[in-house]
């Protein structure tokens, strides 16, 4: 439907209205005429007969000089310029006419009673006496005054409706202005966002494709930028729609501010806003700027008094050489903007196709890896580690791995960080603990002693599951005993919301399940932690044994880690053990369990089955330097280093 | 024939015409006579206790005049039939008169009429100069071709009868 803008619908009706006030005043001016005409008639006929009687004994009495007398009274009515006796047969008794005006009464009395001409009217009545007819009296009245009152009041009547249409207008300009305002608020919500005042989405791909068309003419350029807004989630989750709406507006102000008047600012949606740097053709010059917004965001913002953080993570696509269209220039800057993310936050990025590959590389992982979980690609391999007391086989770590159709094997290291990202790790993580459950139950049937198993667990799982739960009923569904697995948690978790954490590793720990720390050394190195945490391993991170025993510094460390976790009565692991000297190095360390491709690859469960029956016999402990030719003989698939 | 009696002819024939035109002259006087007493009658107003019945116009010895007036019989005043009704004269015959004319020369009557016109609501209508004096309310008058009259409101107002403003205004002198 076509709507007419408000001036042109204002035009229309003040039209409407003006027709109607004309056809007002045509009726009211024709209708005052003849009403007042017939007034006049009136009045003048009840004068005549006025007259008429005071002159009725003049005519039975043929009294000319009377009729005279009486008939010259009509001179104060000042309409009426001429007057006539008359008597009985018609002859002219007595006339009168006012000076100056010419007679226009004959000398026989007329025919008609009213007679209606151009400027004047003649009113003829009958002059009776007891009934009987004995003359008659004419009048004759000029219509100058009738036609100078009409002319005054269709004048006064113009004046009115001029006078009332003003009025009304000016009566009506708040109505107007409200309506006007009404429209613009339409029109603004059609292209403005209602939140920040901004231009909206649709509004924002608009002045995008202008600037890109502008671009092909002048061959010049300008720079497109995504920004999403780190942190946002947070706030509107713990502090509510009305304070994020808030948050959002003063975002959006701030950009506002602190851009030139020409870019263009958008909410493009959520927590993402879309900026255009017109003419900004540089990227260096693009780069200064997402500089200068990111700190603009670092400063907190205040709301109510108390400060809100937020920051700020920027994709850049160049226009016109990043996108041949607003789709995928869009796109690309979203890209960018998603690398930016992955960087760690507040900071920018530009499109390249080498980031364009990644992101979509990461965005293909994520949506094939939901149809694995689904289809069941996923499975589970498992890493020996060696009692270096005992040699035998002591514990195992889980590890998932993913078969994928086409890609062959989907290394960890890609999917992972994907499978965290998305919040699809807490459904691998529930596969996995689901997974070895069954395992460890397969194998305990197989008639196999079987250690326990090390079951890795995010942050995120830590934080949005119950763990507990879900450990404690997925031990439970397969007839297996707490001791039978092992949490592992990496040290950064541990860091962050430390009381929570604490809370839940006591109740597991209580249940009996064990708690390991994973990549021991890599993270804080707050060792108050591990005093006050029911931790029950530690393992120390591959980097520190990579160089043993040769480098001293690593060799200190692990000693003085060792030697610590002992003192505080926990096991210690070393992970990545690859050469037979690193074996007897840890091993005079004092190190208790090993983990690395000199005790055993990361292997799917039918292979361990061998494994553990020789892990059994004590003849490893005897040959433990044949250990792991044995192991590597046998052929264990390598499927991915840890 | 004659010289002599030709003259004669022509004398008499001239005096024919004479007295042709001189009585119609008269006859006009009286019409008009009659005329002004019909319309005089339309101007005056009398009490409404009059009982029902003609509005008779009584007449003294009525000639002309009552020939003339008979012209106007049958004719509406004050929602009567107009009855011109000559009478002997007596003082009884005026009962039952809504108005008399008594003409010039009949002083007595006149009189008598005034004298009635005391006790009941009678117009007395006289002639000539002096008339009013005498026991009329109104005296008719020749002036020239035209008929004038006097009022005598006084008598009117003695008599409980009225004369409209109009009639007053037309009259040549109204006494009080």
């Amino acid at each position: 439907m076509k709507v007419l803008p408000a001036r042109s619908r204002i035009l229309l009706g003040m039209l409407s209205i003006g027709s109607a006030f004309l056809i007002a005043f045509v009726v009211l001016s024709i209708e005052r005429w003849y009403g007042v005409r017939d007034e006049f008639i009136d009045e003048l006929v009840i004068q005549a007969s006025l007259v008429g009687a005071n002159a009725s004994a003049a005519l039975a009495f043929e009294d000319e000089r009377g009729a005279e007398e009486i008939v010259s009274t009509v001179t104060r009515s000042p309409a009426v310029v001429e007057a006539a006796l008359y008597r009985q047969n018609g002859k002219r008794l007595a006339a009168f006419l006012r000076s100056r005006e010419e007679a226009r009464l004959g000398s026989m009395a007329p025919a008609n009673a009213t007679t209606l001409v151009g400027s004047h009217v003649i009113v003829a009545q009958p002059v009776m006496v007891e009934g009987r007819v004995v003359g008659s009296i004419v009048l004759r009245a000029i219509l100058d005054g009738l036609y100078r009152q009409q002319l005054g009041f269709m004048g006064s009547l113009l004046l009115i409706i001029a006078v009332a249409t003003l009025v009304g207008h000016l009566a009506s300009r708040g109505l107007r202005r409200r309506m006007a305002e009404a429209e613009r608020k339409l029109e603004r919500m059609a292209l403005y966002d209602r939140v920040t005042g901004l231009t909206n989405r649709y509004a924002f791909e608009l002045a995008l494709e202008q600037t890109m068309r502008r671009h092909e003419r002048d061959g010049s350029g300008s720079a497109l930028l995504f920004i999403d807004v780190d942190g946002f989630k947070k706030v509107n989750d713990m502090l509510g729609h009305h304070v994020g709406d808030r948050v959002l507006k003063g975002i959006g102000e701030r950009l506002q501010a602190a851009l030139r008047i020409s870019d263009v600012v958008a909410r493009i949606g959520g927590d993402e806003f879309g900026v255009i740097l017109v003419g900004t053709a540089l990227p260096d010059d693009a780069a200064r700027v997402a500089e200068g917004l990111i700190k603009v965001a670092a400063e907190p913002l205040s709301l109510d008094g108390s400060p809100v953080f937020v920051g700020f993570s920027i994709g850049i696509a160049m226009i016109p050489q990043d996108g041949s269209s607003t789709e995928q220039l869009m796109h690309h800057a979203d890209l960018a903007m998603y690398h930016a993310k992955q960087m760690g936050k507040g900071n920018h990025q530009f499109f390249s196709d080498e980031i364009g590959g990644q992101v979509r590389r990461r965005l293909d992982i994520e949506a094939d890896l939901r149809v694995a979980i689904e289809q069941g690609d996923l499975y589970v391999v498992y890493q020996p580690q060696l009692a270096t007391a005992t040699g035998t086989i002591s514990g195992m770590e889980a590890l998932v791995r993913w078969r994928h159709a086409s890609r062959g094997i989907v290394s960890p290291g890609d999917f992972i960080p994907v499978a965290e990202e998305s919040g699809l790790i807490l459904d691998v993580g529930r596969f996995v603990l689901e997974q070895v459950c069954r395992d460890i139950a397969e194998l305990r049937r197989l008639g196999l002693r079987v250690p326990s198993v090390a079951v890795n667990v995010s942050a995120r799982q830590f934080m949005q599951v119950d763990v507990m739960g879900q450990v404690a009923s997925a031990l439970a569904a397969h007839g297996l005993q707490a001791e039978d697995v092992e949490i592992e948690l990496t040290e950064s978790i541990l860091m962050e919301r430390l009381e929570d954490q604490r809370a839940i590793l006591a109740r597991l720990a209580e249940s009996g399940v064990r708690i390991a720390i994973d990549d021991f050394g890599t993270g804080y190195s707050s060792l108050s932690y591990l005093k006050r945490l029911p931790v029950d391993k530690l393992k120390i991170d591959m980097s520190f044994i990579r160089d043993l025993p040769d480098n001293p510094d690593s060799l200190t460390i692990v000693v003085g880690i060792v030697g610590m976790a002992h003192a505080m009565g926990l096991l210690v692991v070393a992970e990545g053990v690859e050469t037979q000297a690193q074996r007897e190095c840890l091993a005079n360390c004092c190190c208790d369990l090993l983990q690395g491709y000199l005790v055993g690859r990361p292997m799917e469960k039918a292979a361990l089955i061998p494994l553990l029956r020789e892990s059994a016999t004590p003849a490893l402990e005897a040959a433990s330097e044949s250990l792991p030719a044995s192991v590597i003989s046998r052929g264990f698939q390598t499927i991915g280093a840890e | 024939m004659s010289r002599f009696s030709r003259w004669v002819v022509a004398a008499l024939f001239l005096l024919s015409i004479h007295c042709a035109e001189a009585a119609q002259d008269v006859a006009d006087e009286v019409r008009v006579k009659a005329a002004v007493i019909y319309n005089l009658l339309l101007f005056v107003d009398w009490p409404g206790d009059v009982p029902t019945g003609d509005f008779r116009l009584c007449l003294i010895e009525g000639g002309a005049l009552a020939v003339a007036l008979q012209d106007f019989a049958g004719k509406p005043i004050h929602g009567r039939r107009f009855v011109p009704h000559p009478i002997g004269g007596g003082a009884d015959e005026l009962q039952s008169c809504f108005a008399v004319m008594v003409e010039a020369g009949n002083p007595v009557a006149l009189a008598r009429a005034g004298a009635t016109a005391r006790n009941r609501p009678l117009l007395v209508i006289g002639e000539g100069t002096g008339a009013t004096d005498r026991g009329a309310m109104v005296s008719l008058a020749a002036q020239g071709s035209r008929m004038v009259f006097d009022v005598d409101l006084g008598a009117l107002r003695r008599a409980h009868l009225g004369a409209s403003s109009k009639l007053l205004r037309l009259a040549r002198r109204v006494v009080e």
